[in-house]
């Protein structure tokens, strides 16, 4: 099938690109961790490989963008599926606007932004689809088709109908938004507002659970 | 101090000695707008040394006063009661005391309140011994302002408040956890770590980004030092040295791996789930004679671990706490 180059190393998996019978393809691997125990390990790598792949057929089902599946090895815990050309991180995206200086352009171009993801988060979680590890990273948006926003990385996910569960997912993204864009607090209230016009039937509910996780946990409102 | 233009600090002297210059210059004999400017600069930027702490000209401007600064720090925000004495950068002395219960309890604010109270007069004079310092010698009194227990905070607060007017120094609030931060990175010279900062009460990946500390994952519920805490408490293990210690001891016997929930949440780390889970279980495991009490505690470092480490995710990790000692 060809070279496969590394594009990319994380701490959990490796990307490769590639071709699959004559496709753009992109390998997601999840090798083996020597720090964890070889039977938990195992384990998670299984789960995981199992978890994304269900999930991102889930997607297509719903009608949300993702990646089109090519070919799974569980075993092995590899992942191979379609490579997407010209798709940037909404993470870049965003410092790409704020480095292009402030201005109605810009903040109308993070309103339309937050609204994509609002809204994909919405359909995703009115569906009982808990993504697990929220982040701007793990978002693709490709400018040319619309300015479609793919939902990747669904290693840590799982079906839960509970506004709990929603509400913590909900929570992973705003910190990870805290902590990646310094300066961009009105984007994530943004982001909830579409949320809750998209998910008409519980949006609600689940804003309400997300502000008892962010009292929860110790020692939040001491001061020192 | 000898200079040493490869070294970074000295380099920096250099524009000092330029700025120095300018305005030595501009004394002697007043000229156009342009160099009225430059001095102004310069003198701004001598100013600013000379009033920044540790710089070379604040150093160079307090030299006959006191060659090095002299701190004194007092801690017990929980059931550690610690006193440090720091020259420079460096440890003086830094004697201890530990509040151990007896097994199956934990460490209540009173009794620990009573026990730092008890001690900390004992251990001031031990520190003020080992460093060989007298108290007109210290420069500051520093103290552990929080977060943590309110009782113990509030004892040791008094004794730090009470010697730093009987010695006339000024006094200093500092927050637990950049403490510990910044202790890790004087100890282990590391110059931008990110930090995976475990404790008792404390479960926290940090990182230093635009001009502070960011919180980038924590536990969204009980810290992964209370978690092993009350877990030894259930197999009634010693808390001598410390609760997470004999689990470790234990666990190095450990064979048989339990499959235990395993709870991350983007960068963010659950641990109560686990913890009910394996507080409902062990009884019944052990009785039947399935596992060991050894293979409970392996299971349940090798997952706590785990979920720490691949959170963390890192290539630079500075543990701040090693995880035995759970403070």
């Amino acid at each position: 099938m060809g070279d496969w180059g590394l594009l990319k190393q994380g701490a959990e998996a490796r990307i490769f690109k590639g071709e699959f019978y004559g496709r753009p393809c992109l390998l997601k691997e999840r090798f083996k961790k020597n720090y964890r125990q070889p039977a938990l390990d195992e384990l998670l790598t299984k789960e995981r490989t199992k978890a994304e792949v269900r999930m991102l057929m889930k997607c297509r089902l719903i009608g949300l963008p993702i990646p089109a599946l090519f070919l799974v090895e569980l075993e092995k815990g590899r992942i191979y599926m379609e490579y997407l050309e010209d798709a940037i991180t909404v993470k870049d995206r965003i410092s790409s606007l704020e480095g292009g200086g402030g201005g109605d352009r810009t903040s109308q171009e993070m309103k339309r932004l937050a609204g994509l993801i609002g809204q994909s988060l919405g359909r995703m979680h009115s569906h009982n689809i808990i993504h697990g590890d929220l982040t701007t990273s793990n978002m693709l948006l490709r400018l040319s088709a619309a300015n479609r926003l793919y939902l990747i990385d669904f290693g840590l996910s799982f079906v839960d109908g509970r506004s709990e569960e929603k509400g913590v997912d909900l929570y992973v993204l705003e910190r990870a938004i805290l902590s990646t864009h310094p300066n961009c607090d009105a984007l994530f209230q943004e982001i909830l507002q579409e949320y809750a016009k998209e998910y008409i039937t519980g949006g609600k509910e689940v804003l309400r659970k997300l502000d008892d996780v962010r009292l929860r946990g110790r020692k939040r409102t001491m001061v020192g | 101090m000898i200079y040493d233009p490869t070294n970074r600090a000295h380099a920096n002297r250099d524009k000092v000695d330029l700025a120095w210059l300018a305005v030595s210059k501009e004394v002697k004999e007043p000229g156009e707008t342009s160099s009225k400017m430059a001095s102004k600069l310069a003198s701004d930027i001598l100013t600013y040394e000379v009033n920044r702490p540790g710089s070379f000209l604040s150093s160079w401007n307090n030299r006959w006063k006191e060659p090095m600064v002299i701190a004194i720090g007092f801690e017990g925000s929980a059931n550690k009661l610690g006193i440090g004495i720091v020259r420079d950068g460096e440890v003086l002395a830094n004697p201890r005391r530990t509040f151990v219960t007896p097994p199956g309890q934990g460490f209540l604010p009173k009794d620990t309140a009573a026990h730092h109270r008890r001690h900390i007069l004992d251990l001031l004079r031990e520190a003020l011994n080992e460093a060989q310092v007298q108290p007109q010698d210290v420069d500051v009194v520093c103290f552990t302002k929080g977060p943590g227990m309110g009782a113990p905070l509030a004892s040791v607060a008094i004794v730090a408040r009470t010697v730093a007017q009987l010695w006339d120094k000024p006094l200093l609030g500092v927050n637990h956890c950049i403490g510990h931060i910044e202790m890790a990175r004087l100890v282990t010279g590391a110059r931008d770590p990110t930090v995976l900062y475990v404790s008792g009460g404390n479960t926290q990946i940090i990182a230093y980004l635009s001009g502070r500390y960011r919180i980038f994952g924590e536990t969204i519920d009980i810290a992964v030092g209370n978690c092993l805490d009350r877990f030894a408490r259930v197999l009634k293990l010693s808390n001598d040295p410390s609760p997470g210690f004999n689990i470790e001891q234990l666990a190095k016997r450990g064979k048989k791996f339990l499959p235990l929930p395993y709870a991350i949440k983007g960068m963010d780390v659950s641990f109560s789930g686990l913890l009910t889970y394996i507080e409902e279980k062990a009884p019944l495991l052990v009785q039947s004679g399935d596992y060991t009490p050894e293979d409970l505690c392996f299971s349940l470092q090798e997952t706590v671990f785990s979920m720490l480490v691949e959170t963390t995710g890192v290539k630079e990790l500075s543990l701040i706490n090693r995880i035995m000692f759970l403070t």
